[in-house]
């Protein structure tokens, strides 16, 4: 507990703010993107702030308050939305609820049937769409949400999986979508783990590796998808490129599955990770993985839809993005 | 009625500068009006100024050196020049940001030796000296882009009950600025 601490971090907060209403006025589309980021990570900092004293609820409900707001600045209704969740059980615990909150409740009420409104017609996307004309429809919808809130990071998350699925593809467009779907959500498992599976797909190699070389410092159990992408990437990365590349390669992809295997159960990607694990143990004992990878693992569904042929490896990956987009 | 002269530049060492950096080039777009005798320098803002009870009337003579602001911003014309090219829709927020920088320039003026350390979006003050849970001193801040005087008392007392009333509050000051005509209010409303 500090206070030191608690003014460094709401002075950070607050410089954020200020540069963020600055760029917000100029009005121009970069410019309000930069100025949501530095909203999203004001209004984290404001929630990290009140941790670091022994703070009354009157002082947790008004830096809820604020990182609300902050959210709502930062065209993010749905994370306003959360945060909001969050004032609501906690208002009841002290009779200044009303004076802290004022106008905000009506703000919140305002924006969330403003956005329910625009994000009706998306709900015809209950997954991933799998036609080229399903594909291009959405990204017209997921463009049209950015335009107006481009503080979400799940939709430049879509864009970035649309573009990445699109023919022809746009891989530049794309890896700048998922680029900002981290930057405004730094802390998501999914946009963290995904954008190391898309890298390999969407950049130059020597970047690609270098993004791969980030992720391996920060595997732990506790991130099984990360865990999950990293093994994948490692392998994808790697195809073509000499025996012995592709064997150190797998190597490190066989640390980073058993790493995600040594998590807590149940995750929702243990067979995606027992799977890839077995791929990597056979590719290393110089062996070609068959279906059979996939029915051990309880993936009988991938094997299902697999063509004649088809690398088990492929199929894997295939099958972890569909996943991660039919979640986001 | 006193006048107090204040170079814009001054603010890089009055105040923090990650403070001033993002709000002297709204100033500076703000400010000026678009006939060519409101563009001369020093731009005149009367100034009314309250606390316990006594009341200074005065006049702001704000100015800045072109070439002492572009040592701390090489890009502070060219963003003061877009921000000019907006849309009219978003004219409040150039309002918002142009409020801050001019607070910052009051509190240099005529509360010395005091530096904003946070700032708020939603709860009041914008402008924190002190994040002291349930002691909070600082500055609420804002602007109008015209109507003088009344529009800044009717803004004034709009603001003061809510103000007085906030328990988290140990000092507040207004601190209200109108384009046009010009005019600032600046009113200690808790102490």
């Amino acid at each position: 507990m500090s206070f030191d601490a608690y003014e460094q971090a709401r002075a950070s907060a607050g410089k954020l703010k200020v540069k963020a209403r600055a760029k917000l006025a100029f009005d121009e589309p970069d410019e309000t993107f930069e100025a949501c980021v530095l909203l999203h990570e004001a209004a984290r900092i404001e929630r990290r702030a009140v941790r670091l004293i022994d703070a009354a609820v009157e002082t947790k409900l008004t830096a809820l308050a604020e990182a609300c707001a902050c959210l709502l600045m930062g065209l993010d209704p749905p994370g306003a939305i959360k945060v909001w969740g969050e004032i609501v059980q906690l208002r009841s615990a002290t009779d200044s609820a009303a004076d802290i909150l004022g106008s905000l409740e009506a703000r919140v009420e305002k924006a969330r049937l403003h956005y329910g409104k625009k994000v009706a017609p998306l709900r015809f996307f209950s997954r991933a769409p799998q036609t080229a004309e399903d594909r291009h429809l959405a990204l017209s919808a997921v463009e049209s949400m950015l335009a107006e809130f481009p503080g979400i990071g799940s939709f430049w998350w879509a864009r970035y999986w649309l573009l990445a699925n699109s023919t022809p593809r746009r891989k530049a467009e794309a890896w700048r979508s998922i680029e900002r779907a981290r930057r405004l959500a730094p802390d998501d498992p999914y946009i963290e783990a995904s954008a190391v599976l898309a890298g390999v797909d969407l950049l130059p190699a020597a970047d690609a590796h270098a993004l791969l070389r980030g992720a391996r410092a920060v595997l732990q159990p506790e991130r099984p998808l990360l865990c999950l992408t990293t093994a994948l990437a490692e392998l994808r990365l790697t195809e073509g490129s000499s025996k012995a590349t592709q064997a150190e390669a797998h190597r490190r992809a066989l640390y980073a599955a058993r790493v995600g295997l040594a998590g807590a159960p149940p995750s929702p990607w243990f067979e995606e990770l027992r799977a890839t694990h077995n791929v990597l143990e056979l590719l290393l004992a110089d062996r070609v993985p068959t279906l059979d990878v996939l029915y051990q693992a309880g993936l009988a569904d991938i094997a299902l839809h697999a063509k004649p042929g088809e690398p088990v490896v492929d199929l894997l990956t295939q099958s972890v993005l569909e996943k991660m987009a039919s979640a986001a | 009625m006193t006048a107090t002269p204040y170079p814009l530049e001054r603010l890089y060492s009055d105040q923090d500068r990650d403070w001033v950096i993002d709000t002297i080039p709204a100033v500076v777009a703000w400010v000026p009006g678009t006939s060519k005798k409101l563009r001369n320098q020093p731009f005149r803002f009367p100034v009314v100024r309250s606390s316990g009870g006594e009341v200074h009337e005065g006049v702001l003579e704000l100015s800045w050196d072109e070439s002492a602001l572009l040592v701390h911003d090489s890009q502070v014309f060219e963003k003061a020049k877009r921000y000019a090219t907006r849309r009219t829709v978003v004219a409040e927020k150039l309002t918002e940001v142009a409020a801050v920088g001019l607070s910052l320039v009051a509190i240099s003026a005529w509360m010395p030796g005091r530096r904003v350390i946070s700032c708020n979006l939603f709860a009041a003050p914008d402008l924190l000296f002190d994040v002291t849970p349930n002691a909070l001193r600082g500055v609420e801040c804002a602007g109008r882009a015209a109507g003088g005087r009344r529009a800044l008392s009717q803004l004034a007392a709009e603001k003061r009950p809510t103000l007085v009333a906030n328990p988290n509050l140990a000092e507040v000051t207004l601190s209200l600025w109108s384009k046009s005509a010009r005019f600032t209010l600046l009113e200690q409303v808790k102490a």
